[in-house]
């Protein structure tokens, strides 16, 4: 059995795209920011603390551009890489599992809440696009 | 589904004894598995099986000895990494997958004095 698709105008939607393609990379660094951006917000809420250090330490960065991958790149996290702190130990609090919190806090909070926004993300770029493209 | 019980019989299998969702504090050597969520489960609507779940453990390993630790995580790479189609009681693991390299969370204090301790995640896919 075989199936034939004929998809006519793709010549057109090509020469939009190009058109459009300065639009629609800033339109893509733009949702990624705003999308890290969420995904930090909501993971502090739930990042133990004591003095509310770490909380403070968390970091959003970039996106940044790989002309080798062809893709952007977004960063969040907590105790930035290239940053200095006196002592780093937002590895073992994310990592210590078995470790008691306060009510409404946790070990993994920046797993889990990445693990929870990730099905958002699609859908999150789509209406970031076509918002942008409408202007 | 949790898994955590599953992949201690796993480890058990190759004389490896774990805790499930419980780290001890008493000595200084023990390795414990973590149930820690997972994504989404995949949905295969008209298929059977339909449901596809998409776990993640944590295995977190205390050793006084760092060479001891670092044989350890090899061994239980080995059991675990990258296998496909492994069986374990009524769990049908179709992947199990390392999601990060073995951290390592510097010395705790236990009750028998202080240790070694690091991370190992996964993810796994398995039929539900």
């Amino acid at each position: 059995m075989t199936v034939t698709l004929n998809l006519d105008g793709t010549d057109k939607l090509l020469k939009q795209f190009r058109i459009e393609k300065e639009k629609i990379s800033d339109a893509v660094a733009k949702g990624m920011a705003k999308f890290g951006g969420e995904i930090i917000a909501e993971s502090v809420k739930i990042t133990p603390y004591e003095f509310g250090n770490l909380r403070r330490r968390s970091y959003v960065s970039g996106p940044e551009y790989d002309p080798d991958k062809h893709q952007y790149v977004m960063l969040v996290g907590y105790e930035k890489y290239n940053e200095n702190f006196e002592h780093r130990y937002a590895v073992p609090v994310h990592e210590r599992t078995y470790a008691r919190h306060k009510p409404g806090t946790q070990a993994k909070f920046l797993e889990v809440t990445v693990k929870r926004k990730t099905g958002e993300y699609l859908n999150y770029m789509a209406n970031i696009l076509e918002e942008e493209l409408k202007k | 589904m949790t898994v955590a019980y599953a992949i201690r019989a796993l480890l058990a299998a190759s004389h490896i004894s774990a805790t499930v969702n419980y780290m001890p504090h008493t000595g200084t050597n023990a390795i414990a598995v973590m149930d820690t969520g997972g994504m989404a489960s995949d949905y295969a609507h008209g298929l059977s099986p339909a449901i596809y779940d998409n776990p993640s453990f944590q295995i977190l390993i205390r050793n006084a000895s760092k060479p001891a630790a670092d044989a350890l995580i090899t061994s239980i790479l080995a059991i675990l990494d990258g296998k496909l189609n492994v069986i374990s009681g009524q769990v049908t693991f179709i992947e199990i997958r390392q999601s990060t390299p073995a951290i390592y969370l510097g010395r705790v204090q236990t009750d028998a004095g202080e240790t070694n301790e690091y991370s190992l995640n996964f993810n796994a896919k398995l039929r539900r």
